[in-house]
C-alpha cells in the first residue's frame, strides 16, 4: 500500500550497555519521526545524541529496544529476513562519512556492487551506473581504483553506489565529514539535485549548518527525542 | 561484476597477506603430505626388500635341524611353473686371513644349478669348489674383493642332532679358506634371506656339492627353495612334498640283513622318530623293534665289565621279563655270573645341554647265550660316530666320558672280535622305559624278508607324514609381504611427529586470515548495508579463502616431496638407529597426495571458516562480547578438563582406561587445555588491575584483551610448541645405570651374548668349564631357540612368529619386572608359571610389553600360533609382558615345554651372563676369546638396552626437531602479530605521543602486553609438560635433565623477547609518530 510517508518511526527506544554489562545508557527515549516521500531531512544534534543510532535503526542495520518503523508502508520489525534484505538492497541507500569503497575494485565495479545480490549485473545495471557517473561528474574515472582518486571523487562514487538500485530512501551519515569545504559543497549540490530529479527521500545526519540549510526540514535530537527546528534558526 | 571477479580482484589487491596465509597452509600441507609419502615410501621399500630377499621364491621347505636328500628337489621339478632348488644352509664366522675383520652370523648358502632358475637371476653362475660369491654388504664389512681370500669357520650341519646321546659334539665347526670369486649385488640375489627384516644380511654362496663334502655329507640339503608361479596354498605344496618324499629324506636307512634275515631299518639320527616307528609298524605289523644303548658298566659283587652295548628286544626267541637280563657267555664269564644272579647296569642319561646323569638298574640273569647266538644280533649296534668307526676301545670318542684306564686287554680283544655285539639283552619294554629320549625310542626295526626295498619305501611313504617330523612349508613370499604391509606405520608416526608443525601452520593461517578479515570489517558492513545476505558475504570470503588455501596446498604438495626426501635421507643416515637400513626409497603415490591435499584443504577451510563466520555475523557498532558463548557456558571446558586432570593424576591405575606414562601424558595435555581455557575466559572477561585510575599496566591489559582471539591464538601457539619441546626433552630415556638391579631391564645380568654356532654344553658345569678353559667367575643362563624373526623395535616389519627362546624357569626367578601380568600367572613368581601344563595345546609365554603392544599388535591374554616339530599347532599364550628388557624381540617359554615341542634343540645360541668378577671386562675378553670360533658376540646388557632406548630417543629427537621447527614457525607468527599489532595501532600511538607520552613509555606498554603473551604461552606449556613427566620424577627411575629443560625454556623465552623488544623499537621509537596523526 502506497503510504503518504516514506519513513514513519514511532516510539523508538534504544539503549546500549557497557562492555562489562554493568550499566546501560539510553540514547533514544521514545523518538517519533515521519518523513514524507521525496522530502530531504537533516538530523542534527550534539555528538552522542543518537544521530547515527537513528540512521542505523531506520536503515535496519540495528534493532530498537522498542518502537516501530515503517519504510515505504512496510513495517520493518518482525519481517522475514529475506524481505528485510530485499528492502535494504532495493529501497535503501547508504552513504557514510568514510566512502568505504573496496580498494581492490575499480570505481565502476564499486558502483555496481549493490546490483550483485539481485543478480542485476546486466546491461541495465551498467547503463544505470554510467548514468550515475555522468550525473556525479566522474564518468571518466570508471577504471580507476579508489587509491587513485581524491576523497571527493571517492565520496561521489559512494553516492553513486548507493543509488544504483534506484532506492526510495538515501541515508547519509555525515557524508561531507571527511571532505574539504569545496568538495563538501559540491557533494551537497549533487544530493539536492538527486532529491529533485530522482525524487529520493533523504535523511542526513550532519553537524553542518550549511547542509542543514539546504534541507527541506531540520530535526534535532535532544535528550533522546526529536524536535523540529525552524530553518531560520539554523 | 560477479563473485569470481570480485574474489580475483581482492586476491590481487591483498596479495601480500594472501601469500603469507597460504605459506601457513603450505607448511601444514607439506608436513601432512610428507608423512603420507614417507609412509608409502617405507611400505614400498619394505616390499622392495622382500623382492630383493626372495626374488621369485614363493615358498621354502625346511625340516628343522634335519637334512634330506637332493632327490627331493629333483623329483619336484615337475614343470616350468613349479621349480625347486636344493640348498644346504649353515652359518659361519668369516674373517680375512689372520683373523682380521671377523664377522659373525654369516649365512652360507650351498646352492646348485637350479638356484638361478628358482630365484630368477642368472648371474650367480656355476660356483667352483673352493670359491665363494659374497654379497656386497659382507664385502664392504670385510673390506675385500674378487681374488682375495677369506677364512670361514662353518657350523657343520649333520644328520645327527647336536645333543644326540652317545655322540660326541666335537668337530662341529669346519674351518676352510675360500677365494672370493665375485661380489653379488642385492638385485642379483645378494640379499637372499628368509628373515622378515630390513637389515641386510651377510651372505656367502658356495657350491652345494663342495659344501656337502666338507661336512662329510653326500647330496644332502636342509632347505628347498620353491618357485611356484601359481602361488599354491601351503597345503597343496605340502601334498606335493608328501608325494615326492622318501624315507631317506627322514634319515632312514633300509638295508638287507642277509638272505632270509629280513630288512633292517635304522636312522642316521641314531634314534628313530616315534612317528616313523608308528608308520613302519602300521605298514609292516610284523616288524620287530629294538633299542640298543651303551652302558658305562655292568657289575656284580666285586666284578665289573666296562663299556658295553646292551640291546632291548621284543619277546619271542628270548622272552625276557622286565627285570630280567640275558647275558652272552663272554659277559657271564667276565662277571662270573649264572642264571639267577643279579647284575647292576649303569648308564648315562643326557640332558638338553649334554648334562650327564648316571642312572642304574638291577636285573636278574635269566639265561646265558653263546657268542654265536649273540653274534646274530651284532647288527643291533647303532652307527655311532666315534664309537662304531673306532679301531680300538682306546680310540672311542663317544658323547660320554670314557675312562681309558678301565678298559682292559680283554675288552680290546672283545672289540676286535665282536665289535659292538650286545653283551646283554633286556626286554624292549624295559629298554624303552630306561633309554627312550626326545629323539626317539628305537634304534632298529626289522622287517621280514618277504618284501622288497621298493615296497618298503612305498609303504613307509604312504604311512608316514614328513610334516610330523619337522618338515614345514613356509610361505615366505606371502608372509614377507604381510610383514612388510603390517610394518611400522610411518605415515601416522610422522604425521604425529609433525602434528605441531601442522597445527602451527594452520594457526598462522587462521591468525593472518583473521587479521585480514578484521581489517576489512568495514567492507563487510558495506556489503551488509547493500543488502548482501550473510550467506553471500560468507561465500565471497570463503572463495577467497579457498583460493589462498588451494595455492598453499599446491605449494605444500610440491614442498612435501622435498620434505619427504629430506626425512628419508635422515632415516637412511642420521637416524639410522630407527630403520637399520639405507635402502629407503622415495615412492610417491597419487592416492596419498590427493588424500593429503584434500585433508589439508578441508582442515584449513574449517579453521578459517570459523573466523569468516564470526566476522560476517551481522552486528552493529556496539556489539556484545566477541565470544559466541555466554559467560556461564565458557566455564564448562576448563572445569571439565581440570576435573579429568585431577582424576587421571590421583585415581589408581586400575580404574583408568590408560595407565603409566600415557596417563601422565594425557594429564599434562588436559592441564594444558584447562589452563588455556581459563586464559581464554580471562581474555574475554578480564578483571583489570588498577581500580578506576588509568595505569600503564591497565593499558597493556586493555590491548591484550581487545582482540582476545588473536591473543589466545598466540598463547596457544607458544604453549603447544613449548609443551612439545619440553616433553620430548624431559622424556629422553637414559641408560640404566645399575645393571645389577635384578628388577630392571638387565635382569641383574652383566652381559648378553649370541653365537653363530650354538654351544651344546652346560657352561655352568665345572667339568665343561675346565674343558673350555673358562676361569672367570660367571654364571650363565642359556637359552634354546627356534624360529628366527625379530619382533623388537629394531625391526620395521611386523612379524607374526617372533623367535621363541627357552630356559629353565628357575634361572629367571626374581629377574626383570612385569608391566603386565595375566591373572592366570602366579603373581608372586610369574616365571614359575611358565612350567604349568599346557591346556588344549596352549603354552604360557612371556614377551616384552612394548613388543606385545606395538611389535605384534597384541595384548596380554592373546595367543601366538606356531607349528612344532611334530607338525602340531601350538599356541603361545601371552601371559606376561616384561618392562623394557634386554630380551625384547623374543617370546620366552620354559625349557620343559620347548623341548617337548622342539626336541632337536641344538644347544644354546643366546646367553645371559652374570659376572662376579671385580673387573667384568676381563670376563668379556676371556669368553670372547674362548668362543671366538663360534662367532661369540657379547655386549653389556646396558649396551643392548641402549640400542632399544636409542630407537625411542631417536623418535623423540625427531619429534623435538619438528617441535623446534614448529616453535620457530610459531615465533615467526608471533613476530608478525607483534608487527601487525603495532602498525594497527599506529594512530593511537601517534595520539599518545602527541599527548606527551615519551617513546619509552609507549614501548613499555607494547613490551608488557607481548611479554605477558609470551610468558603465558611458554609457562603454560612448560608446566603442563613437567606434569607429563611426573612418574619419572616421583619414581626417580629416570633422570630429568632439569638443567637442560631450564635452558630450553630460557632459550624459548629469550627468543620471544628478542622479537618483542626489536620490532616495536624499530616501528615506534625510530619513526616520527606525530606524522601519522597529521596524515590521519
Amino acid at each position: 500500500m502506497q503510504a503518504d510517508y516514506f519513513i514513519k518511526a514511532k516510539g523508538l527506544y534504544k539503549s546500549y550497555s557497557n562492555t562489562l554489562g554493568s550499566s546501560r545508557s539510553e540514547v533514544l527515549k521514545g523518538l517519533d519521526l515521519i518523513v514524507p516521500q521525496g522530502e530531504k531531512v537533516a538530523v542534527m544534534g550534539p555528538s552522542g545524541s543518537g544521530k547515527t543510532t537513528l540512521l542505523n535503526l531506520i536503515g535496519t542495520l540495528d534493532e530498537p529496544d522498542s518502537g516501530e518503523i515503517w519504510i515505504d508502508g512496510t513495517l520493518v520489525s518482525g519481517i522475514k529476513r529475506e524481505e528485510l534484505l530485499e528492502l535494504r538492497n532495493g529501497k535503501l541507500g547508504f552513504v557514510f562519512q568514510q566512502h568505504h569503497l573496496l580498494p581492490q575494485c575499480t570505481m565502476l565495479e564499486n558502483i555496481l556492487l549493490p546490483a550483485l545480490p539481485n543478480r542485476n549485473t546486466s546491461e541495465k545495471a551498467l547503463h544505470r551506473a554510467r548514468e550515475l557517473m555522468d550525473f556525479m561528474g566522474i564518468e571518466k574515472l570508471g577504471n580507476n581504483k579508489p587509491g587513485e582518486l581524491s576523497g571527493g571523487e571517492c565520496q561521489r562514487a559512494a553516492v553513486a553506489r548507493s543509488l544504483i538500485n534506484s532506492p526510495g530512501l538515501l541515508l547519509a551519515d555525515e557524508p561531507t565529514g571527511s571532505l574539504d569545504s569545496e568538495n563538501a559543497g559540491r557533494l551537497m549540490e549533487l544530493l539536492v539535485r538527486i532529491n529533485d530529479q530522482m525524487d529520493v527521500t533523504m535523511l542526513i545526519a550532519t553537524h553542518s549548518a550549511d547542509i542543514a540549510g539546504k534541507m527541506d526540514r531540520v530535526c534535532v535530537i535532544k535528550e533522546g527525542l526529536l524536535t523540529e527546528k525552524s530553518k531560520q534558526s539554523n | 561484476m560477479n563473485i569470481l571477479k570480485l574474489v580475483l580482484r581482492t586476491l590481487r589487491h591483498y596479495s601480500r597477506s594472501s601469500l603469507a596465509s597460504s605459506a601457513g597452509v603450505a607448511v601444514s600441507t607439506a608436513v601432512l603430505c610428507g608423512a603420507l609419502i614417507i609412509g608409502d615410501s617405507l611400505d614400498y621399500s619394505l616390499s622392495e626388500i622382500v623382492r630383493l630377499r626372495l626374488g621369485n621364491i614363493t615358498h621354502t621347505i625346511t625340516a628343522g635341524e634335519r637334512l634330506f636328500t637332493g632327490d627331493l628337489a629333483r623329483s619336484l621339478n615337475s614343470s616350468d611353473h613349479f621349480a625347486a632348488s636344493s640348498v644346504l644352509r649353515s652359518r659361519a664366522v668369516v674373517s680375512l686371513p689372520g683373523g682380521v675383520n671377523r664377522v659373525s652370523n654369516v649365512n652360507i648358502w650351498g646352492i646348485d644349478d637350479d638356484f638361478g632358475r628358482v630365484f630368477g637371476i642368472d648371474t650367480i653362475r656355476y660356483i667352483q669348489a673352493g670359491e665363494a660369491h659374497i654379497n656386497r654388504h659382507l664385502a664392504a664389512r670385510l673390506d675385500t674383493g674378487p681374488g682375495e681370500h677369506i677364512q670361514l669357520r662353518i657350523n657343520k650341519t649333520s644328520t645327527l642332532p647336536v645333543n644326540t646321546p652317545l655322540v660326541s659334539d666335537a668337530g662341529r665347526i669346519v674351518s676352510v679358506r675360500l677365494r672370493v670369486a665375485e661380489i653379488v649385488d642385492d638385485s642379483q640375489g645378494g640379499r637372499l634371506g628368509m628373515q622378515a627384516t630390513q637389515s641386510p644380511p651377510y651372505n656367502i654362496f658356495v657350491d652345494i656339492d663342495w659344501l656337502n663334502s666338507i661336512m662329510d655329507l653326500e647330496d644332502m640339503a636342509n632347505m628347498l627353495l620353491i618357485r611356484d608361479e601359481n602361488e599354491l596354498e601351503a597345503d597343496r605344496i605340502g601334498q606335493k612334498i608328501r608325494n615326492a618324499w622318501k624315507p631317506e629324506d627322514a634319515g632312514l636307512k633300509i638295508s638287507s640283513l642277509g638272505e632270509n634275515r629280513g630288512w633292517e631299518i635304522t636312522s642316521k639320527r641314531v634314534f628313530i622318530d616315534d612317528h616313523l616307528v608308528d608308520a613302519v609298524s602300521d605298514a609292516f605289523p610284523d616288524s620287530e623293534k629294538y633299542l640298543t644303548y651303551f652302558f658305562n658298566s655292568i657289575s656284580t659283587s666285586g666284578k665289573k665289565t666296562p663299556y658295553s652295548f646292551v640291546a632291548s628286544m621284543p619277546g619271542g626267541e628270548f622272552s625276557i621279563g622286565n627285570d630280567e637280563v640275558i647275558v652272552n657267555e663272554w659277559l657271564a664269564s667276565d662277571l662270573d655270573v649264572f642264571a639267577g644272579d643279579t647284575v647292576l647296569m649303569s648308564y648315562f642319561e643326557t640332558g638338553p645341554l649334554r648334562e650327564l646323569y648316571e642312572r642304574e638298574a638291577w636285573f636278574v640273569v635269566k639265561d646265558i647265550i653263546t657268542m654265536d647266538m649273540a653274534g646274530d644280533y651284532s647288527f643291533l649296534m647303532p652307527y655311532l660316530p666315534g664309537l662304531s668307526d673306532a679301531g680300538s676301545c682306546s680310540d672311542w670318542d663317544a658323547g660320554i666320558p670314557i675312562d681309558l684306564d678301565l678298559i682292559r686287554d680283554k675288552d680290546e680283544d672283545y672289540w676286535d672280535e665282536f665289535r659292538g655285539t650286545p653283551k646283554a639283552f633286556i626286554s624292549l619294554e624295559r629298554g624303552i622305559e630306561l633309554w627312550q629320549n626326545r629323539f626317539g625310542s628305537l634304534t632298529t626295526m626289522v622287517i621280514p624278508d618277504n618284501t622288497t626295498i621298493e615296497d618298503i619305501r612305498m609303504k613307509i611313504q604312504a604311512q608316514a607324514d614328513p610334516f610330523r617330523i619337522d618338515f614345514r612349508v613356509n610361505s615366505v613370499r606371502e608372509e614377507g609381504r604381510a610383514a612388510a604391509r603390517g610394518g611400522t606405520d610411518f605415515a601416522s608416526l610422522f604425521a604425529g611427529l609433525g602434528v605441531f608443525l601442522i597445527i602451527s601452520g594452520l594457526l598462522i593461517t587462521a591468525l593472518l586470515f583473521d587479521y585480514s578479515i578484521r581489517k576489512r570489517k568495514p567492507q563487510i558492513c558495506i556489503f551488509a548495508a547493500m543488502g548482501y545476505p550473510s550467506r553471500l558475504i560468507r561465500r565471497i570470503f570463503t572463495w577467497e579463502a579457498f583460493a589462498v588455501i588451494l595455492a598453499g596446498t599446491i605449494t605444500g604438495v610440491l614442498l612435501s616431496v622435498g620434505y619427504s626426501r629430506l626425512i628419508l635421507e635422515g632415516l637412511n643416515h642420521l637416524w639410522y638407529d630407527i630403520v637399520r637400513t639405507d635402502v629407503l626409497i622415495l615412492h610417491i603415490s597419487l592416492k596419498s597426495i590427493v588424500i593429503g591435499a584434500l585433508s589439508a584443504i578441508i582442515i584449513s577451510l574449517v579453521v578459517v571458516y570459523r573466523g569468516i563466520g564470526r566476522a560476517t555475523k551481522e552486528k552493529t557498532r556496539h556489539s556484545k562480547s566477541v565470544s559466541g558463548l555466554s559467560g556461564k557456558h565458557m566455564i564448562i571446558m576448563p572445569l571439565f578438563t581440570l576435573i579429568l586432570f585431577v582424576l587421571l593424576l590421583f585415581l589408581p591405575d586400575s580404574l583408568l582406561p590408560v595407565s603409566g606414562m600415557i596417563s601422565y601424558f594425557a594429564a599434562g595435555v588436559l592441564l594444558l587445555i584447562s589452563l588455556l581455557s581459563f586464559y581464554y575466559i580471562f581474555l574475554n572477561k578480564p578483571r583489570l588491575p588498577g581500580g578506576k585510575m588509568i595505569t600503564y599496566m591497565k593499558l597493556s591489559w586493555y590491548n591484550l584483551c581487545r582482540n582476545p582471539h588473536r591473543s589466545f591464538a598466540v598463547v596457544v601457539l607458544l604453549s603447544l610448541g613449548t609443551f612439545v619441546v619440553v616433553v620430548t626433552g624431559a622424556n629422553r630415556r637414559d641408560l640404566e645405570t645399575d645393571p645389577a638391579n635384578r628388577s630392571g631391564g638387565t635382569g641383574g645380568f652383566d652381559f648378553i651374548a649370541e653365537t653363530t654356532a650354538p654351544v651344546s654344553r652346560d657352561l655352568n658345569d665345572q667339568k665343561n668349564r675346565r674343558e673350555y678353559g673358562i676361569t672367570a667367575e660367571v654364571d650363565f643362563v642359556q637359552f634354546f631357540s627356534n624360529y628366527d624373526d625379530d619382533a623388537s623395535c629394531l625391526n620395521l616389519n611386523r612379524v607374526a612368529n617372533p623367535r621363541i627362546i627357552a630356559t629353565g624357569t628357575a634361572n629367571l626367578s626374581g629377574r626383570f619386572s612385569f608391566a603386565g601380568l595375566h591373572p592366570l600367572l602366579d603373581q608372586d613368581n610369574p616365571w614359575k608359571s611358565l612350567d604349568d601344563s599346557p591346556k588344549d595345546g596352549i603354552i604360557p609365554a612371556v614377551a616384552d610389553m612394548e613388543v606385545i603392544r606395538w611389535g605384534l599388535g597384541k595384548s596380554i591374554g592373546d595367543t601366538l600360533w606356531y607349528t612344532n616339530s611334530k607338525g602340531e599347532e601350538i599356541g603361545l599364550f601371552l601371559a606376561g609382558g616384561l618392562e623394557n628388557s634386554v630380551l625384547q624381540g623374543n617370546v620366552i617359554i620354559s625349557a620343559k615345554h620347548f623341548l617337548e615341542n622342539f626336541p632337536d634343540a641344538g644347544g644354546s645360541g643366546l646367553f645371559l651372563i652374570e659376572s662376579r668378577n671385580a673387573r667384568p671386562e676381563e670376563t668379556e675378553d676371556e669368553l670372547s676369546f674362548i668362543f671366538r670360533d663360534r662367532g661369540w658376540e657379547m655386549e653389556t646388557t646396558t649396551a643392548r638396552l641402549s640400542r632399544f632406548i636409542v630407537v625411542e630417543n631417536t623418535y623423540l629427537r625427531i619429534f623435538f626437531m619438528m617441535g623446534a621447527f614448529g616453535m620457530l614457525l610459531g615465533t615467526a607468527g608471533f613476530a608478525i602479530i607483534i608487527a601487525k599489532g603495532v602498525l594497527e595501532r599506529k594512530s593511537e600511538m601517534a595520539l599518545m605521543s602527541a599527548l606527551g607520552f615519551p617513546d619509552k613509555k609507549l614501548l613499555v606498554i607494547t613490551y608488557s602486553e607481548n611479554t605477558i603473551l609470551l610468558l603465558s604461552g611458554v609457562l603454560t606449556g612448560a608446566i603442563s609438560a613437567i606434569v607429563s613427566t611426573l612418574p619419572a620424577l616421583l619414581e626417580g627411575s629416570q633422570q630429568i635433565p632439569f638443567g637442560y629443560l631450564l635452558l630450553l625454556t630460557g632459550v624459548l623465552i629469550l627468543n620471544g623477547l628478542v622479537w618483542i623488544l626489536a620490532i616495536p623499537y624499530f616501528l615506534i621509537a625510530r619513526k616520527k609518530l606525530a606524522a601519522a596523526l597529521r596524515n590521519e
